[in-house]
């Protein structure tokens, strides 16, 4: 633990340290630290769906940093690798949502699994709200780029963190 | 010298020892190493969708996977130099592992299989790069591909619950 002594006694998390066990009582939680093969194969699905999330969202940022497929509006790219990417967040979010039931308590209390929800929950926001002001009309050069580097700046630093919560 | 002696000397190595023993370096080297999933197999798993004819199938193969190329390439340098460092540090550990060599095997059959399309089809890509149903070589090769890297993954993955 590298926050602060006594930080989740009197913060928002508090609060939320009941539901984390509630969440670690749930049947799948049981079984799930049960099962000798239930967390590997959970997390083997977790990273099918992660490099796949994470191609398609190079993808669109590659294209924004002007680095590949140049011919092709980014409206064009954006919509085109829109589909892979958010059955990627599906996978991900399902089998990441499996793994955090069998340890919640675990992950109450690892600075690491913060970090990657608070980065998870801004990556999904601003994919929603640039991915349609990207396929709906030509943005300056300037933006494109912004918008990419704050993209992979999102991404990677919840898939950094997440991969951290094994860690810390 | 056996190939067992030979991990053991490099697992024994000063470098591998340093690597295994460090507290921070073998855990970023291992977080590069899975991470840059994304940009080899990533997009490798997009370029092979548009050979099986469920992606961009309006575009020319050539523009998908000739864009794609470099940086897939790059993603597969830091893969195998990161993959290399952890070996150096695991590799008599990893020796005896089933799934570890399950993983070389798939590892080979997917190099196999890009070989022998870039060789074969890729070579001829000219006849067929604007069809939107892309020949049944090239399907396969898609699938193959698809297939073999998933299985990289899963058992490259089951190498760590295994020796644990």
């Amino acid at each position: 633990m590298s926050l602060g002594g006594g930080w989740h006694t009197h913060t928002l998390e508090a609060s939320l340290l009941p539901v984390f066990r509630w969440f670690e009582a749930t049947g799948v939680g049981i079984y799930g630290r049960k099962s000798a093969y239930f967390f590997p194969v959970i997390e083997v699905v977790h990273l099918l769906g992660l490099t796949l999330l994470l191609g398609a969202v190079l993808m669109i940022n590659l294209r924004l940093l002007g680095l590949i497929m140049n011919r092709h509006p980014v409206s064009d790219v954006v919509r085109a690798a829109r589909p892979l990417l958010w059955l990627g967040v599906a996978t991900t979010l399902a089998s990441g949502s499996l793994l955090f039931l069998t340890e919640a308590v675990k992950c109450y209390y690892n600075v690491a699994f913060w970090y990657k929800i608070s980065f998870l929950i801004v990556a999904i926001l601003f994919q929603l709200t640039a991915q349609r002001r990207l396929t709906a009309a030509p943005l300056p050069r300037a933006a494109l780029r912004a918008v990419a580097a704050l993209s992979l700046l999102l991404w990677f630093g919840t898939g950094i963190a997440g991969r951290a919560i094994a860690f810390v | 010298m056996t190939l067992l002696e030979l991990c053991h000397r490099l697992q024994d190595s000063a470098i591998g020892t340093a690597l295994l023993e460090s507290q921070y370096v073998w855990l970023v080297i291992e977080s590069v190493h899975v991470l840059s999933l994304s940009l080899s197999v990533g997009l490798l798993f997009i370029a092979d969708l548009r050979l099986i004819g469920k992606f961009r199938r309006h575009e020319a193969v050539s523009d998908v996977l000739e864009q794609l190329r470099p940086w897939m390439l790059a993603g597969f340098a830091v893969m195998f130099l990161s993959g290399g460092l952890l070996f150096w540090s695991e590799a008599a550990t990893v020796y005896a592992s089933p799934w570890f060599r399950l993983k070389i095997l798939f590892l080979i059959l997917a190099g196999a299989n890009a070989l022998l399309f870039e060789t074969r089809l890729g070579r001829k890509l000219a006849s067929w790069n604007t069809l939107e149903r892309p020949p049944v070589g090239a399907k396969i090769a898609g699938w193959t591909s698809i297939l073999c890297w998933t299985a990289v993954i899963v058992f490259g993955r089951w190498v760590a619950y295994a020796h644990t």
